[in-house]
């Protein structure tokens, strides 16, 4: 069994965040008055298609948007407002506080710098090297189970797995408070994905790290996370923990990307059903539902009314208990 | 090495039953001799090789689909290529319908069409400059299909049109220069006649090239793309590959693949690029189509949920060597090799689990040297002495179940 | 190969069509006012014959008395607007022959337009395809193609133009048209060669060439269905730079005293014939107005060479 701690103090809390992308045509509103909020030591999965927005939330906790402003609400972040934070300011937090692992990051360690230099670097960004450093190199490196020896190579010496490990390495090594993890197995191979994973759980644990692991995978976010938020086209639709999302999935949109999902352990050969149709257009303003053109249990109100995130519980919408909660008509009374 | 007396009598059984297969695979090899610099090519006798593919053997039934799956690196997508005639392979036989052939013979050309591919990437296997209808019937424009008159015409013109464009601008720049060497009035006409030749030039290509190339519509690709799900097909037919999505391109590979009727459709991870949720759907699709045109399919994959659900018999590859064959829910449910069974267990499961799952240890090993006896010992937990000297071959443990293993998983259990 | 699962498509490729690119245009300044230059001289080339006062061979002799030569025919006589405000007779003056410049700097625009043209087609008709087939082909054709691209590359450029300007003297303007186009040319036959070569390189392991492959279709048409439209941008984006390159070519030949024969109409000719004048410091018009318009096409072409190159050129464009 895994060991979880989590602690009460909410570390990070996001309310009301609006973030679009000018364009020519009117603003594309990637990000539409997402909140949610995270405890101290806990991670959370932040789970939909490709053009949801859930990277766009990942950066911007790190005010890292290009092209995209913050509309409007807050990022709360230890007592800080990154949205309204100065340049300064963001700079002691980025890569110390909060640090962030991208999609295939290899890319982000320099060719012409040995591993070793990385780590300087890293260090040196926010003074704090000194030679005692070593150790803590030294103890990573052999954490991430690559030989001491092999600190002074170069990153093109390595495998791929390896130098997402090395990455992986230097965001934890200052020890920050948050770690974002941007679809960070998905061009690698099942059983580096696997080690990756395990590699990421144990330093959540052994840091006591926060984590938001993103990613369009319900299997791999299914080991790594204890609550998930579950994103369309730019709005949370369902959050509520990983457990009770996969055991008893709300919203029309996690049932459905549920059923597409092949399980290789599953012997029954379930037939996986696509979504049809593709999500809409966020530069126009949509009335209703996002989701009702692909819902299977649309009536003609979806298209009128737009569904507010509510609690849910044991099926009813209401209650006071704010750990699940869905973005659905279907639960209204009069649906 | 095995012998050949072994190979021999392994592969007639890979079949699964009586009938004989579409293709026959035997002792397959492919190395990629390795790039070296200058100097160490001329100081070096030898070349290294990768040995991508080393000595596979298989054969796919009329109707199935037969899956591919490792990681990557592991060759299965060479092989496809080499199926597919766009790589020559090292050595090997290979026999269609089971008539021994050449691996040239693969490669599609008039009038000889066998294979067909899928690539994985839909946004680089279409090019963006041709539009999609125009995309997927350039194959029955190369095998000189095109049966409607009008259609063929419009083609022929466009094409023409496309020449003289050229051609105008050619003589043109001609004119012009003659009507610089001549200083006399005559130049002036030179100078008209070469404008009214650029005109006409350029006014026939946007005419013929342009606009009623643009207005083309064909019946059978209007069909296919009604199959493939691209429906309405005249929406489709003159948009650009940029204005539709990755799931809808990746329609288009499909539908310009089967156009040509191959007997066998080799998928090289066609859904790997696609959002989850679009997933199924192409899958669904190609079990439709493969039904209707009544092919037989090599499906190249590294997810083995996907390989499980949507194939009728998997290989598992690893590190250029078939591994374990079997049908997909005697292996799936009894994985014999401790490779596969480490496959399975590190495929991140929906269901959410307790027990911390048991990993390989080390890496992929290296190719260009790799390990005498079984590949897979280094990493293997139940590896004793036999195994990093003797190379295991392929055995039939259960009907229809090849495992190359010499302390296969049922058994150590 | 494995990438990123939502890659997203080709880099460029925001430009797709007529529209697209007329919507650049639209947008980037520096781009449409290089069209717009360049579209004054075009048409001062196609209608010179109806805009310009006079005849560029013609010798006036409507000057006033000081500036009449003993034959009667005006003579370096200022622009007539200097001399009375209301007078547009020689707006930019006349030359030694009493030849109105403002004429001979419109019909110029033809030479200028032509020598131009007639460089960049040399170089891309044949850069271009020797650079497509080295790259598509690669192995021994590239090598060999290779070597014939860096062996042009080593002529040294002005010494062939003069050299050629030379020995093509019996031919006249059309000497001097051939010595400028390939003296330009064998500048850009490798400039053309390298972009078109890297182009084909970087789309030669894109899928869809493999899709052409596997359709059974031929060499050529690959090259022409698949590959040519996918490269064309990048090398034709060189064009501008390329007529530069021949404008000023051309001056340089005019500087050295091998130009076309008079009284053909030709800028780099006007401004350098009038050089060595003593006087040149008080007759200025004679070689600023036909200097400006040399400045001023080449100005053009650059605009526009550098925002084609800006949005099609991969190999300067990779941070985008």
């Amino acid at each position: 069994m895994r060991v979880i701690n989590i602690s009460d103090k909410v570390i990070l809390e996001v309310k009301n965040l609006v973030i679009e992308y000018p364009m020519k045509e009117g603003n594309l509103r990637a990000v539409d008055d997402v909140s949610f909020s995270l405890k101290s030591g806990e991670s959370m999965g932040l789970v939909g298609e490709s053009g949801c927005g859930k990277t766009t939330i990942g950066l911007s906790l790190m005010r890292l948007l290009k092209g995209g402003e913050i509309k409007a609400g807050s990022i709360n972040f230890d007592d800080n407002d990154v949205s309204i934070l100065s340049d300064e300011d963001l700079s002691k937090i980025r890569g110390k506080k909060i640090s962030m692992i991208f999609q295939a990051s290899q890319n982000a360690l320099n060719p012409l710098q040995k591993v070793a230099s990385h780590f300087i670097d890293t260090f040196k960004a926010h003074d704090m090297w000194s030679n005692s450093k070593w150790d803590e190199i030294n103890k990573i490196i052999e954490r991430i189970e690559i030989s001491k020896d092999r600190i002074n190579e170069y990153p093109h010496q390595f495998s791929g797995g390896m130098q997402q490990r090395i990455v992986i390495a230097l965001s934890v090594i200052l020890q920050p408070t948050l770690l974002i993890a941007d679809e960070p197995t998905t061009a690698l191979d099942v059983l580096v994905q696997a080690k990756i994973l395990k590699l990421l759980r144990e330093l959540k644990s052994e840091y006591n790290l926060t984590m938001i692991f993103i990613s369009h995978d319900l299997g791999v976010v299914a080991e790594i996370t204890q609550r998930l938020a579950i994103m369309y086209a730019g709005q949370l639709v369902e959050i509520g923990t990983t457990k009770d999302i996969f055991a008893n999935p709300q919203h029309p949109y996690t049932e459905a990307l549920l059923n597409a999902i092949p399980d290789v352990q599953d012997k029954t050969k379930k037939k996986q059903i696509s979504i049809p149709g593709t999500p809409p257009d966020l530069r126009f303003e949509i009335k209703g539902c996002r989701f009702a053109s692909r819902c299977s249990y649309r009536k003609d109100i979806c298209n009128e009314e737009p569904p507010e995130l509510l609690n849910i519980i044991n099926g009813k919408i209401g209650g006071d208990n704010p750990n699940h909660k869905v973005r659905c008509l279907k639960y209204n009374d009069d649906f | 090495m095995m012998t050949s007396k072994n190979t021999e009598n392994n592969i007639n059984k890979t079949s699964s039953n009586g009938n004989i297969p579409v293709i026959e695979i035997r002792s397959l090899k492919k190395y990629f001799p390795v790039q070296t610099g200058a100097l160490s090519r001329i100081f070096s006798k030898d070349t290294d090789f990768v040995h991508a593919v080393d000595d596979i053997n298989f054969s796919i039934d009329k109707g199935e689909i037969f899956c591919l799956v490792g990681e990557s690196g592991c060759g299965k997508t060479t092989t496809a290529r080499i199926l597919a005639g766009l790589e020559p392979e090292t050595s090997g036989e290979v026999f269609w319908n089971g008539k021994q052939i050449s691996f040239d013979e693969l490669k599609t050309t008039k009038g000889n069409v066998k294979t067909q591919i899928v690539f994985q990437n839909p946004y680089s296997s279409l090019s963006p400059r041709l539009r999609l209808g125009e995309a997927a019937q350039h194959p029955l424009v190369v095998h000189d299909k095109i049966e409607d008159k009008k259609t063929r015409e419009t083609i022929k013109r466009a094409y023409y049109s496309e020449a003289g464009l050229v051609v105008s601008f050619v003589i043109s720049i001609i004119l012009f220069l003659t009507a610089t060497i001549r200083k006399d009035d005559s130049s002036l006409w030179f100078i008209a006649f070469a404008f009214i030749t650029l005109i006409l030039g350029i006014g026939s290509y946007i005419w013929f090239g342009r606009i009623q190339k643009g207005k083309l519509t064909d019946d059978i690709i209007k069909s296919i793309f009604n199959l493939v799900g691209l429906a309405p097909p005249d929406q489709y037919y003159n948009k650009y590959p940029h204005e539709v999505s990755g799931g809808e391109r990746q329609r288009v590979a499909i539908a310009r693949s089967v156009v040509l009727n191959p007997k066998l459709l080799i998928l090289d991870e066609p859904t790997s690029m696609l959002d989850v949720s679009l997933r199924a759907g192409i899958l669904d699709l190609l079990l439709s189509i493969k039904d209707k045109f009544d092919m037989s399919i090599l499906f190249i994959t590294h997810d083995l949920a996907t390989a499980r659900h949507f194939g009728d018999r998997v290989g598992v590859m690893y590190a250029g060597k078939i591994i374990e064959i079997g049908a997909v829910d005697d292996l799936f449910n009894n994985p014999m090799h401790p490779y596969t069974k480490a496959l399975m267990d590190a495929i991140p499961s929906p269901t959410p689990r307790d027990v911390e799952i048991q990993l390989p240890k080390g890496d992929v090993p290296d190719s260009i040297n790799p390990p005498s006896g079984c590949r897979y010992y280094p990493r293997c937990k139940y590896a004793q002495e036999k195994c990093s000297s003797e190379l295991p071959i392929l055995r039939e443990l259960k009907e229809n179940h090849f495992v190359a293993c010499y302390y296969p998983l049922t058994m150590v259990q | 190969m494995v990438t990123g699962v939502f890659v997203k498509p080709n880099s460029n490729s925001s430009i797709h069509n007529l529209r697209d690119f007329f919507k650049y245009v639209n947008k980037n300044k520096s781009l449409s006012f290089g069209i717009f230059i360049l579209s004054i001289i075009v048409f001062m080339a196609l209608f010179a014959d109806y805009i310009s006062p006079y005849h560029f061979a013609e010798r006036n002799a409507n000057c006033t008395q000081e500036y009449t030569s003993s034959e009667g025919f005006c003579r370096y006589s200022p622009p007539s607007w200097t001399l009375d405000p209301t007078d547009f007779s020689h707006i930019m003056g006349t030359n030694l022959l009493g030849r109105d410049v403002f004429s001979r700097v419109i019909y110029g625009s033809r030479l200028a337009l032509q020598m131009s043209l007639t460089a960049t087609v040399i170089a891309l008709t044949i850069g271009i395809p020797m650079g497509v087939l080295s790259g598509y082909f690669g192995g021994f054709v590239d090598r060999l193609l290779n070597s014939i691209s860096d062996a042009i590359y080593s002529f040294p450029s002005l010494l062939l133009a003069i050299s050629l300007a030379i020995a093509l003297s019996e031919y006249g303007d059309l000497g001097i048209l051939m010595a400028v186009s390939v003296a330009t040319a064998v500048v850009y036959i490798p400039l053309y060669f390298k972009v078109a070569r890297s182009q084909v390189l970087r789309i030669k392991t894109e899928a869809y060439i493999d899709a052409g492959k596997s359709m059974g279709a031929s060499n050529i048409t690959i090259i022409v269905k698949y590959v040519i439209p996918n490269i064309l941008a990048a090398p034709l984006a060189l064009i501008p730079f390329n007529m530069t390159e021949a404008i000023l070519t051309n001056a340089g030949l005019a500087f050295l005293g091998l130009s076309v024969q008079s009284p053909t109409a030709d800028w780099g000719f006007d401004v350098f014939v009038n050089r060595g004048l003593t006087k040149v410091r008080s007759r200025s018009w004679l070689i600023l107005f036909p200097g400006f318009f040399i400045f001023l096409l080449s100005f053009a072409y650059s605009l526009i060479g550098d925002a084609l190159n800006d949005k099609f050129n991969p190999m300067i464009n990779e941070g985008d």
